[in-house]
């Protein structure tokens, strides 16, 4: 989920004030993602599935109960024998592994604290008794709507799918949209200048605009179609067709997505050309751009913490800090591990490092000027007692002048395999020489000719590469860092090819080292200032910003932001067409909106399912309440006390029940990417995809059965 | 199932229940009946008698609540079984918005018919139901009776072998309903069966073979519709070139007394309003410019009376 952006003191316009948590004007830093919790990975798929298993199967257990004591005890003898044996025996046998599976769980709980005495000994079992009872739920509903699906027609499903888009065109729904031309029209009245930060505010608003159009108008197309159909018996005269209710669901979903598609299409494509007519050149050049980064791991070096730094008592803990070290200090470093980089890298003359920082400052410091840094990259090859050999080499090479002559290329090029030579992981003898030959031609390549003896131009480019190739090592010794501004180095293609080597076995040990590691530290002159940092703020860039192709990129990642929007249309449309099936029109999309706001509040509502919100749960606000205490203090032991603890338990667990059903909105809302320029991985856009269908499918297939089991000519 | 039965309800039963399962009315109460093959049968019987309950249940649109009801040997709620299936409801319920050929083509994908074979038949419908010039103008700038038209377009898409109509005749003036009248006897000519309800008891004496008469829910006759309506104390005597005379009326209740009987009318029979009015539309349509207006001709000729002439219109 993307994090709410830090919010700043700063002017905040009539339409920022509007957007609420979106806001425009002074709350994001300059082209920073922040983020709440890592992006989604390739291995947290799995994981995500187990979740997935125990939750849509619980609700499916649920749900085959239900049915059981509502509608199958009310089911006429020759109705149920309509149903196959082997169904039948299949949906006896998988609810009760899955009642199996919750009894043992509880069972299991219980035994944890009364027998094992040690809850956490069974944390894991929990888990798999959990998935196992899941999956019965799932076969016990799962099969039944399986059994439905072969009847399906496309050209059925294609008919009514056609039809709601037909509906929503000639019932003139569209004309809804030509609010947007509101913002084309007046927009830029609301958007500042200031180019850092006019890209953002144009997405932004764009955005904003563009989902609260769209959603608003899917929700309403999607929750009134099936129950207006019923309502005006249209729905009769379908339905002595030979259709398959689910045909019904199927096509005016599909149909609705289709129609929100074409219009987030067109009004993306419109708003693209608002988006970069709009934008001045400065800003353009800016901020229209799509960055690729490359995350790493961080952990900070004598701070007391691996996983923090110095707290200075921000409220906002994201970002930790270091501070230059005082006498008898050991210095503190922020340590970003890179543990694969593209070899591709290896190939460029330079790799640029881009870093943000936050600055807290104790002292007011010199005018005009940033706090120093010094950034130091190495690889998995480096050791530190190689630092000294460097720096003595690197200012040697450096007074040089750029002019070589050959006794100092022979030089360069006698150390160079003397190190190689005595490396742990020394290359073989035909490897070296191959290494020492590559050096040379790359040494000698740019030769001036002189009478007598021969000399060479070396740029300090080309030192620094060089060196950086040999020792697996490069430094910035002083860096002026700004306050949230984006800031890059470009760091030698010699560091990178120097990391495609073979490790040193020592060092490689079990886990090895990263194969780039960055340094940042606070240098001396700057000993009473304070550098916040956060894992995503500083990257490498994967996309090389030299070859250009920037407005390329943002018009792709502009379409994938989209994609983003898209999504939770999908969501809305979904969700309200399977309530429709049951619900009237009015309930259908009241429910689905209250489900999706609740989905903007999530964090909140799961921090009061986990009892992490401060004052816990009614029972115990109730007691603080008559107590007259607040939140933040205690409750003093007692009766009260152990009573209002045991009533939010079961409040929890109702909390967390409903939490099943709010949808993660939070994570399709790809604005920030857009806006801050950064590259929205297209894993990223599967991940998301395969999120909304594990949320939609068991809503589907709830609309599914309730649709089917409807009668459609029924009184209501 | 009897071999000829096309619908065949055992014992139906339909309580309309409330949310809570609380039952609210017996709509059916043990209906038994059967439709054969070929004939045109008519349900029967008041507002609320279960007619409309039948038909939603031979649909599938309700489920019953005891008992069976079977569609060309199928369970009612077999969604299977509406590929041989037209249904016209009381109401036209189509979709408005659409156009009489994007109607028909909607409910040809919805038979899964393929494209060509859906167009050839929308076209034959929509001639065939006198909407050619019609064709293109959305079913909202439809008159009732044209939206009964094509309604019944719709349900003869996918050419059924059972025809359900639900008050095929209302809405339509008395030539809208002659001419539905005929086209289900020429349903009946082409071997569908084609079951109605209907209020217009008119109607189905007309053109239904059987019948089934419902009230309160329950089947109070059921049968051939001559059968159901011969009164065996009465006998009718029509003739034809005679002048009705005092003499003949006489020996005509002399022969009568002789055997046994009793002579209750003797009279001119009167032809029935929807025969006169359609001849009166079918002259005017065959001599443009006249006008029926009462009098006319005797005012013509100066003289006064309450006949219908023929007036030329000036």
């Amino acid at each position: 989920m993307l994090a709410s952006p830090q919010r700043e003191q700063g002017y905040r316009s009539p339409l920022a004030r509007a957007a609420g948590r979106q806001g425009f004007v002074g709350y994001f830093m300059f082209a920073v993602m922040t983020f709440d919790r890592d992006p989604m990975r390739l291995q947290d798929v799995p994981a995500e599935l187990f979740l997935w298993v125990q939750t849509a199967g619980g609700w499916a257990a649920f749900g085959a109960v239900m049915w059981l004591a509502v509608y199958y005890t009310r089911l006429r003898e020759e109705d149920r024998t309509r149903i196959p044996a082997w169904q039948r025996t299949l949906f006896t046998v998988s609810l009760l592994v899955s009642f199996a599976g919750y009894l043992g769980y509880f069972g299991l709980i219980a035994a944890s604290y009364t027998i094992l005495k040690n809850p956490a000994s069974v944390e894991k079992y929990k888990s798999w008794i959990l998935t196992l009872a899941g999956a019965g739920g799932l076969v016990a509903v799962g099969v039944p709507f399986l059994r439905g699906l072969p009847p399906l027609r496309l050209r059925r499903i294609g008919a009514l799918a056609k039809l709601s888009f037909k509906e929503a065109i000639r019932k003139k729904v569209l004309y809804a949209f030509s609010a947007l031309l509101l913002v084309f029209l007046f927009g830029s009245w609301f958007i500042p200048y200031k180019p850092e930060y006019q890209v953002r505010n144009y997405v932004g608003i764009i955005y904003w605009v563009m989902t609260k159009l769209l959603l608003i108008a899917a929700i309403v197309l999607a929750a009134f179609s099936i129950p207006t159909d019923i309502r005006q018996q249209t729905m009769h005269t379908i339905t002595t067709k030979p259709v398959e209710r689910f045909e019904i669901l199927l096509g005016r979903f599909l149909g609705f997505t289709a129609l929100m598609t074409l219009v987030l299409l067109l009004m993306t494509s419109l708003s693209l050309v608002y988006v970069v007519r709009g934008v001045d050149k400065e800003a353009a050049e800016e901020s229209l751009k799509a960055r690729d980064p490359q995350y790493g791991e961080l952990r900070f070096e004598n701070t007391g913490d691996a996983q923090k730094g110095t707290n200075i008592g921000r409220e906002w803990d994201y970002r930790s800090y270091i501070t230059a070290a005082n006498p008898n200090q050991e210095p503190q470093f922020a340590v970003w591990s890179f543990r694969n980089v593209p070899s591709a890298l290896a190939e460029r003359d330079t790799v640029r490092c881009e870093f943000a920082f936050d600055i807290f400052r104790q002292t007011k410091g010199f005018e005009n000027r940033g706090v120093s840094c010094t950034f130091e990259f190495q690889t998995a090859q480096f050791v530190s007692s190689d630092k000294d050999g460097y720096n003595t080499d690197r200012s040697r090479w450096m007074t040089k002048s750029n002019l070589f002559v050959q006794k100092d290329i022979d030089e360069w090029l006698n150390g160079y395999r003397t190190r190689l030579e005595s490396k742990a992981n020394r290359p073989s003898e035909g490897e070296l020489n191959a290494l020492v030959e590559a050096k040379r031609a790359r040494l000698t390549k740019n030769k001036l000719e002189a009478v007598g003896s021969p000399s060479y131009r070396l740029s300090d480019s080309a030192i620094d590469d060089e060196l950086a190739e040999e020792y697996g090592y490069y430094v910035v010794p002083a860096k002026d860092i700004t306050d949230y501004h984006t800031m890059f180095i470009d760091v030698p293609g010699g560091l990178f090819r120097n990391a495609q080597r073979k490790p040193i076995p020592s060092a490689a040990g079990s886990g090895g080292r990263a194969a780039i590691e960055t340094r940042v530290s606070v240098t001396k002159q700057s000993v009473t200032q304070y550098v916040g940092m956060a894992k995503y703020d500083l990257y490498w860039r994967l996309d090389d910003p030299a070859r250009g192709g920037d407005a390329a990129a943002f018009t792709l990642n502009f379409y994938k932001g989209a994609f983003g929007l898209w999504l939770r249309l999908c969501l809305v449309i979904g969700l309200a067409t399977a309530l429709s099936t049951y619900l009237s029109g009015v309930i259908s999309m009241i429910v689905a909106a209250l489900l999706f706001s609740g989905g903007g509040a999530i964090g909140y509502i799961q921090s009061i399912g986990q009892g992490t919100a401060a004052g816990g749960g009614p029972m115990e606000a109730l007691v603080r309440l008559a107590n007259r205490q607040i939140a933040l203090i205690p409750l003093e032991d007692g009766t009260s006390k152990t009573l209002a603890e045991g009533g939010d338990i079961g409040f929890r667990w109702l909390i967390r029940r409903v939490l099943d059903l709010i949808p993660d909105v939070d994570r399709y809302d790809l604005t920030t990417y857009v806006g801050e320029g950064f590259n929205i991985p297209l894993t990223h856009l599967a991940f998301d995809l395969g999120a909304l269908v594990l949320y939609l499918l068991p809503w589907i297939v709830l609309g599914y059965f309730l649709l089917k089991g409807r009668e459609i000519a029924a009184p209501t | 199932m009897p071999q000829n039965a096309i619908v065949e309800t055992r014992k139906l039963t339909k309580v309309y229940r409330d949310f809570w399962g609380r039952q609210k009315k017996t709509a059916l109460r043990a209906l038994n009946m059967e439709v054969r093959q070929g004939e045109i049968f008519g349900l029967l019987g008041p507002n609320g008698s279960g007619k409309t309950t039948t038909i939603k249940l031979l649909l599938g649109l309700l489920y019953p609540t005891d008992g069976e009801a079977f569609v060309f040997g199928q369970p009612a709620a077999d969604v299977v079984k509406n590929e041989r299936i037209g249904y016209l409801p009381e109401e036209s319920y189509l979709y408005r918005f659409l156009n009489a050929e994007e109607t028909l083509d909607f409910y040809g994908r919805l038979f899964d018919l393929p494209s060509a074979k859906r167009r050839t038949r929308a076209q034959e419908l929509i001639e065939k139901v006198g909407l050619k010039a019609d064709r293109k103008r959305t079913l909202r700038e439809y008159s009732k009776g044209m939206r009964q038209r094509i309604g019944l377009a719709q349900a003869l898409i996918n050419d059924p072998d059972l025809v359900i109509l639900d008050e095929p005749t209302s809405g339509l003036d008395p030539l809208g309903a002659r001419w539905m009248k005929d086209l289900i006897r020429d349903l009946r000519t082409l071997g569908k069966t084609v079951i109605m309800c209907s209020h217009r008891l008119e109607d189905v004496q007309d053109v239904c073979d059987r019948i089934a008469i419902l009230n309160d829910g329950e089947l109070q006759a059921y049968g051939e519709v001559q059968t159901l309506l011969q009164d065996h104390r009465r006998v009718e005597l029509r003739a034809s070139d005679l002048q009705l005379t005092d003499e003949l009326r006489r020996e005509l209740e002399e022969v009568l007394r002789k055997h046994g009987g009793k002579l209750d009318t003797i009279g001119h029979p009167t032809t029935t309003l929807e025969d006169y009015f359609l001849r009166i539309v079918e002259e005017s349509k065959a001599h443009p410019g006249r006008r029926f207006l009462p009098g006319a001709e005797s005012r013509q000729r100066g003289e006064g009376g309450s006949t219908s002439r023929i007036a030329e219109k000036r």
